[in-house]
């Protein structure tokens, strides 16, 4: 692989490393299987490209980003926890209600270039570095943060009622915590983090596109399901989130190396992303199911052999 | 002081289905009593158990609790007032949290959750000391994740989260019934234990007949979704597990309940 898709791809898992985390606290944390991510993804971009369309700072930007995938979120934990529709249609028609958002934000155009205007990249840019490197600096910073952060919270009361929330609802709430408001604050929070994505990959490809968040809950969760399985599940808090990020990293070099593959005539196009990284889901689901089976055999195999 | 005054819920209202789980329900528990419940199946017991841990609303009726009128209170608002420990070991904790994660949020019952620290440091000298007594050990097992432990542990462990702060009203629904016998009258200890330390007002819901004899300050029998018989100490400890189910035979043939559901309470 060649010194420029290496760090293209170590760039590309650091920034959806980010989503991947938003991913992990809904799928894994709160046991709540969340597609509102789709449409977050473009909505922080389009957010994020309006506003440095119409001159705030870059960095600025990333605020009303984050703000606007907050309520995304907390719409989705809002139909779920309060109105009680199930937790994976709610945030079906979160997502596809957010397709028509995400254009009526952008004017009413499927995409926004920003080629030609400031991003977060330009400072690190002034200072003689590629947009690729430029990219991975900034994007190691803000996943230290968000790892730092929310091994933070992990340890806070409002985290453990969190975690609690996903694991036992029926105690937590029985220990006097209203799981409504944890289920709406926590899938909030997680597509803040997935907006705040989707605005770092606006503006360091210079595009924002209606169709960016398609698969971005495959790929999130192919990022924690592959951390999970090089890393093993039950850890302490801080070592399953790096362990995401890991994940998202790993899945990154591992889709960049197939894309270079050829096999005769047939190589892969990008576009086959989706459905290599759906099959790769599948598979490292399977795998720990795979490893059990493989383990009863063995031991109904000794049981034979002693017998 | 916990009154329940003409308690009424029906489950399936105009349907032919309609069932009335309680009828007019009448009970009064004075502080630090322990009263066991017993009934047969649709009694109505598990209906008053999720009424007053607020699962349920009733139809009509109060629910009063040390002055207070909790009874349309959401499950979270009662969890100030209330404790409970539910009959799966399972259900009562956190697998995937440590010992003392359970117990600091069990510490935290009925208060906000805000952005202190989740365990504080000075706390776990007071889990340690709480659990000391058990002779289990787990004292010593602080970091340790939940799900390591037995049931049997599980549910003494649960039982202190319960009474780690003293609450109003401790409600036991057939805690040790998924218990073997050794272990369930060991839990049952530890229960009469916390009550008379801490004269815990308690409603205690059992299958066992010889439980329901043996411990708490007061029996009552529902049928019906009404109390059926209310035996006081002196009366409570003439009886006999036989006496107890003649009474129980007599009481199913007046509401018509049939002769074999009130067997399996033997």
């Amino acid at each position: 692989m060649s010194f420029y898709a290496f760090f293209g791809a170590i760039n590309q898992g650091l920034v959806y490393g980010l989503m991947a985390l938003g991913v992990f606290l809904t799928f894994r944390v709160l046991d709540f299987p969340d597609l509102t991510v789709d449409g977050s993804l473009p909505l922080g971009a389009a957010v994020s490209a309006m506003c440095v369309l119409s001159g705030v700072d870059p960095y600025l930007s990333l605020i009303p980003a984050f703000l606007a995938g907050f309520l995304a979120g907390a719409i989705t934990g809002f139909l779920s926890a309060k109105l009680g529709i199930l937790h994976l249609l709610a945030s079906i028609l979160t997502m596809s209600a957010l397709y028509s958002i995400n254009l009526r934000v952008m004017g009413n155009r499927p995409n926004l270039s920003l080629i030609g205007q400031d991003s977060v990249l330009t400072p690190l840019r002034e200072w003689g570095l590629s947009s690729t490197l430029a990219g991975v600096a900034l994007f190691l910073v803000a996943i230290i943060l968000a790892v730092a952060f929310l091994a933070w919270l992990s340890r806070t009361e409002f985290g453990q009622a969190l975690q609690a929330t996903g694991e036992n609802p029926r105690m937590i709430t029985s220990l006097g915590v209203n799981i409504k408001v944890t289920i709406i604050l926590g899938v909030g929070l997680s597509n803040a983090l997935v907006a705040l994505t989707g605005a770092f990959v606006a503006q360091s490809q210079g595009l924002a596109d209606v169709s960016l968040g398609v698969g971005t809950i495959v790929v999130g969760l192919a990022s924690v399901v592959v951390g999970e399985t090089l890393f093993g599940g039950r850890r302490s808090m801080p070592i399953r989130l790096v362990a995401v990020v890991l994940g998202s990293i790993i899945y990154r070099l591992a889709v960049a190396l197939a894309l270079r593959l050829k096999i005769g005539s047939f190589s892969f196009n990008p576009s086959d992303l989706n459905l290599i990284t759906s099959i790769l889901v599948v598979g490292a689901l399977m795998f720990p199911r795979l490893r059990k089976a493989q383990a009863a055999s063995r031991a109904q195999a000794g049981k034979m052999n002693r017998a | 002081m916990l009154e329940i005054r003409e308690l009424s819920k029906a489950f399936g209202r105009g349907t032919v289905s309609e069932v009335q789980a309680l009828s007019r329900f009448n009970l009064a528990v004075a502080d630090g009593e322990l009263i066991s419940i017993i009934g047969s199946n649709g009694s109505g017991k598990s209906t008053l158990m999720s009424c007053l841990a607020g699962a349920h609303l009733p139809d009509s009726g109060a629910i009063i609790l040390n002055q207070e009128d909790i009874t349309t209170w959401p499950e979270h608002k009662r969890a100030s007032l209330i404790s409970r420990v539910f009959q799966d070991p399972l259900s009562g904790t956190c697998a995937a949290m440590t010992v003392e994660e359970n117990l600091a949020l069990a510490h935290r019952r009925g208060r906000p959750r805000g952005f202190r620290r989740g365990i504080a440091r000075e706390e776990r000298e007071l889990f340690r000391a709480a659990l000391a007594p058990l002779g289990l050990g787990l004292e010593k097992r602080l970091t340790d994740q939940v799900g390591l432990l037995s049931g049997g542990q599980r549910q003494a462990l649960t039982l202190i989260m319960a009474t780690l702060i003293r609450p109003a009203l401790l409600l036991l629904d057939e805690h040790t019934a998924a218990q073997d016998p050794k272990t369930a009258s060991r839990t049952m200890s530890l229960t009469m234990d916390l009550v008379e330390k801490n004269r815990l007002t308690t409603l205690m819901i059992t299958h066992n007949l010889a439980q329901a004899i043996d411990y708490g300050h007061r029996l009552v029998m529902m049928g019906q979704g009404r109390v059926f018989w209310d035996f006081p100490a002196e009366e409570k400890a003439r009886l006999t597990v036989k006496s107890l189910l003649e009474r129980f035979l007599e009481a199913s043939r007046e509401t018509g309940v049939g002769l074999s559901d009130s067997l399996l309470l033997a």
